[in-house]
């Protein structure tokens, strides 16, 4: 009994009821207590807590079943509160008709300190092997993100391509129209073949305005082009543009007001954001829902103008809500965002100098929210796809045949012109189609009106109004410029220099007769 | 049909082969009535083997291992679904589910009497009533007035305390593998019914949980069984838990320990007789 009291190792027994029947003079000595001061006491009295739940939890039940648990890691408490890192094996066997279960335990501080550092370096690791694999994940979302802008960004290209080649041929198919309509309308006509040209008008209506919103989807790469814009006009184009599809999955409402709302914004731009959202809302809903419901509204708020995009889906989760405007945030499967995620929209409605927010929560739908500052101008800007300002002050009616008016014509395009010259027969009309020679012609001849392509070979409007502006500067006011709708930054720019008018090909040949009737009244 | 509820809605029903397989059910006995048996953290269902034989005769008693447990299917085990007590308590109800067990007797002992609370607030029309051994609703203190008997740092100590002995068992196991694979398998599943790598999270979700606020919420009739000397839960923290359950009753076992089932087998028997006589039957 001697040796089990001095021997090299601790040694506790106890009993089913947790008290320590048994201790050597080694378990007392690591332990710090007095002589025979732990003997009677409850074993929890030198367990610390977690080893209370461990030896529960896994010890013995270990050894209900087995009898025996060997090299388990457990902290014993010292008579000081110190604690004491041990090894132990613990046995529970029939000892005078009684189960005892015997604890051998030696100290493993530094082997613990060892174990420690082992720990520490596995944790790190796996750290390290998580964080790794949540780089490549987001490294493949960016891929994808960049690959899908890529795309739009060739989508833009093309369709600024598209719209282009086919605003000219399309300027001559409907002033042809227009013609024919005019000259139907003085004779007594067939009423099917008036059928027939409304249709065909109506064809030509429809082109316009696809190609219109072609223009716009094009603009969503160029620089910021900020100018005062309507946003009214702004949500129904891109309402236009969304509603086929939209109307297939919810009810789409749209609300305007009556006033413009005016703010500072690069049009395309805008409509990009308005777009996503709507699209995001159109995947929010359920599918084949009966349900489901979309509204798109403008409204002003004090100085602000307010644009919502509303949804009755399921909503949005909280954790998702903190994030939903994170870079690289994405709840659909790879290959199903746009590309241009609600990151996109932040930023340019931030550069807009707004904001943008999303109230939502489980079940109760969805509701993105931008609020953008009212145009210091506050009044409505002349916008270059409707017809102009000039237009609207309804002009006198076709002036008298006696002092029929000088209209020169340039246009690199024989059916743009020959159309615009069918159109403006109450006009003296002169026609070139080769624009170096027009400087030519005007420093010869004297017109009251000035009807000039933007964009030609060799000498552009450009060109042509800054020499005008040089030679006869008022002549150079009473151009009235035509384009096909590419616009490049240097037209842009051009544009936001002048007052001039400037119609978007294909445009009704009777407003043009309207403007250049309001031009050459200003002519001395 | 599973039940399928809670966050889990979305996953597609499994087989109830499947689950069977996959949480080791073991159904014995007979009867109009079904007696669940729910095992705590760190144990399996063999844990309960001093007490289902009693009530075959007359019961139809199910044994299971929670996934990650016992002899359960570890592939089936994932971080997530395990990361809190939810995923427990679809297992149970997944069980219920695959059995066809319309009404139910849920045993747990220790953290699986909370995991029976959870899933009977998911689905009360699949129990009848819950019996409670060794449970509590928090394991930590919340001063002044709740004693769970746990500071934050006991449990992270816990914690460290399942990987330090991670170490220790995985160099065990390696060196008895080189001489006996046989036994290498089954020191590892077998040294305590729990897989050292599911015990850190088990224990996470166990001892972590808060379901204080849940207590008033549950309908039925609940016995509520605690060791005298429990060296986990205090005897203050199993009171709180019979004051706060509407319909219990509450016993004390004389007994030291957090395993009567194993320590204490004829007694928690005899317990769970006299509550289940004195209850209407289903």
């Amino acid at each position: 009994m001697d040796r089990l009291q001095n021997a090299p190792c601790g040694h506790i027994a106890f009993a089913d009821d947790h008290v320590i029947q048994e201790i050597n003079l080694e378990a007392e000595r690591l332990l710090g207590a007095e002589s025979r001061q732990l003997l009677g006491q409850p074993i929890g009295e030198i367990f610390t807590p977690r080893t209370r739940v461990f030896f529960s939890a896994h010890v013995f039940p270990a050894l209900t079943l087995r009898g025996s648990v060997e090299e388990a890691y457990v902290s014993l408490r010292k008579t000081n509160g110190d604690e004491l890192a041990t090894l132990m094996n613990v046995v529970r066997r029939l000892v005078d008709g009684e189960l005892l279960t015997e604890c051998a335990f030696m100290p493993m501080q530094r082997r613990r300190l060892f174990e420690q550092e082992l720990i520490e370096r596995r944790r790190a690791a796996v750290a390290a092997a998580r964080a790794e694999q949540a780089a490549v994940a987001q490294l493949k979302t960016a891929q994808s993100q960049l690959a899908a802008q890529d795309q739009l960004a060739s989508l833009g290209m093309l369709a600024a391509g598209v719209a282009h080649e086919i605003n000219n041929p399309l300027s001559y198919v409907a002033g042809n129209l227009e013609l024919i309509e005019r000259r139907l309308q003085q004779r007594a006509a067939d009423p099917e073949l008036q059928t027939m040209l409304a249709e065909a008008t109506q064809g030509v209506v429809r082109i316009r305005d696809i190609v219109r919103s072609l223009r716009r989807l094009s603009r969503v790469e160029e620089a910021d082009h900020r100018t005062p814009l309507d946003v009214r006009e702004v949500v129904e184009v891109t309402a236009r543009l969304a509603g086929n599809q939209i109307s297939h999955q919810a009810r789409f409402d749209v609300a305007v007001p009556a006033e413009p709302l005016i703010v500072d914004a690069d049009a395309g731009r805008l409509g990009q954001v308005v777009l996503n959202l709507l699209v995001n809302a159109a995947q929010a809903v359920p599918e084949g829902g009966t349900d489901n419901h979309i509204r798109l509204s403008a409204k002003r708020d004090a100085n602000d103008v307010i644009i919502e995009v509303e949804d009755n889906g399921p909503g949005i989760d909280a954790d998702v809500l903190s994030r939903i405007f994170d870079p690289f945030y994405t709840t659909k499967p790879v290959g199903l965002g746009t590309g241009l995620g609600l990151s996109v929209c932040k930023g340019i409605v931030a550069a807009l100098g707004g904001t943008i927010d999303v109230r939502s929560a489980p079940g109760q739908g969805a509701c993105f929210r931008v609020s953008l500052p009212l145009s210091a101008a506050h009044v409505a800007a002349p916008s270059r796809s409707e017809p102009p300002a000039i237009v609207a002050r309804n002009a006198a009616e076709e002036p008298a045949q006696a002092s029929r008016p000088r209209v020169l014509i340039i246009d690199d395009d024989e059916h743009v012109t020959r159309v615009i010259a069918l159109a403006l027969r109450q006009f003296d009309v002169t026609i070139i189609n080769r624009s170096q020679e027009a400087l030519g012609v005007l420093a010869k001849q004297s017109f009251d009106v000035v009807l000039c392509d933007l964009m030609m070979p060799k000498v552009t409007g450009i060109d042509i109004h800054r020499e005008l502006s040089r030679t006869n500067p008022e002549l150079a006011q009473r151009m009235i410029f035509l384009t096909g709708g590419s616009f490049s930054p240097d037209t842009d720019a051009f544009l936001a220099t002048v007052t001039n008018p400037c119609f978007r090909k294909p445009f009704p040949t009777a407003l043009l007769c309207r403007a250049c009737t309001e031009m050459a009244s200003k002519s001395a | 049909m599973p039940e399928r509820c809670g966050k889990f809605n979305n996953v597609p029903p499994l087989e109830a082969q499947t689950i069977l397989q996959r949480n080791h059910v073991v159904v014995r006995g007979s009867g109009s009535r079904a007696l669940v048996f729910g095992h705590g953290f760190g144990l399996d269902q063999t844990s309960w083997r001093h007490i289902t034989p009693a009530f075959e005769p007359h019961s139809r008693v199910v044994m299971f291992d929670y996934v990650g447990s016992g002899q359960s299917d570890r592939s089936a085990y994932t971080e997530d679904r395990y990361a809190t007590l939810d995923g427990y308590a679809q297992d149970v109800l997944d069980v219920l589910g695959a059995l066809e067990i319309e009404r139910c007797v849920f045993v747990g002992a220790s953290i699986s009497g909370m995991i029976g609370l959870m899933a009977s607030l998911r689905a009360p029309q699949r129990f009848a009533q819950l019996i409670m051994i060794g449970s509590s609703s928090c394991y930590i203190d919340d001063p002044p007035s709740y004693r769970g008997g746990f500071s934050n740092q006991d449990i992270a100590g816990l914690l460290d305390m399942l990987d330090q002995n991670f170490v220790g068992w995985a160099a065990n196991i390696a060196s008895t593998a080189i001489k006996d694979p046989d036994i290498a398998t089954e020191l590892a599943h077998g040294i305590c019914g729990i897989d050292p790598r599911v015990a850190r999270a088990f224990a996470g979700a166990s001892f972590y949980c808060d379901l204080r606020a849940q207590l008033p919420l549950c309908k039925h009739p609940v016995l509520v069984v605690q060791c005298q000397h429990d060296d986990i839960v205090p005897n203050a923290a199993a009171e709180y838990l019979a004051k706060h359950l509407p319909h219990s009753r509450y016993k004390l076992l004389r007994a030291s320990g957090h395993c009567p089932q194993l320590t204490h087998p004829a007694e928690l028997r005899r317990m769970i007789s006299d509550f289940l006589d004195n209850q209407p039957e289903r």
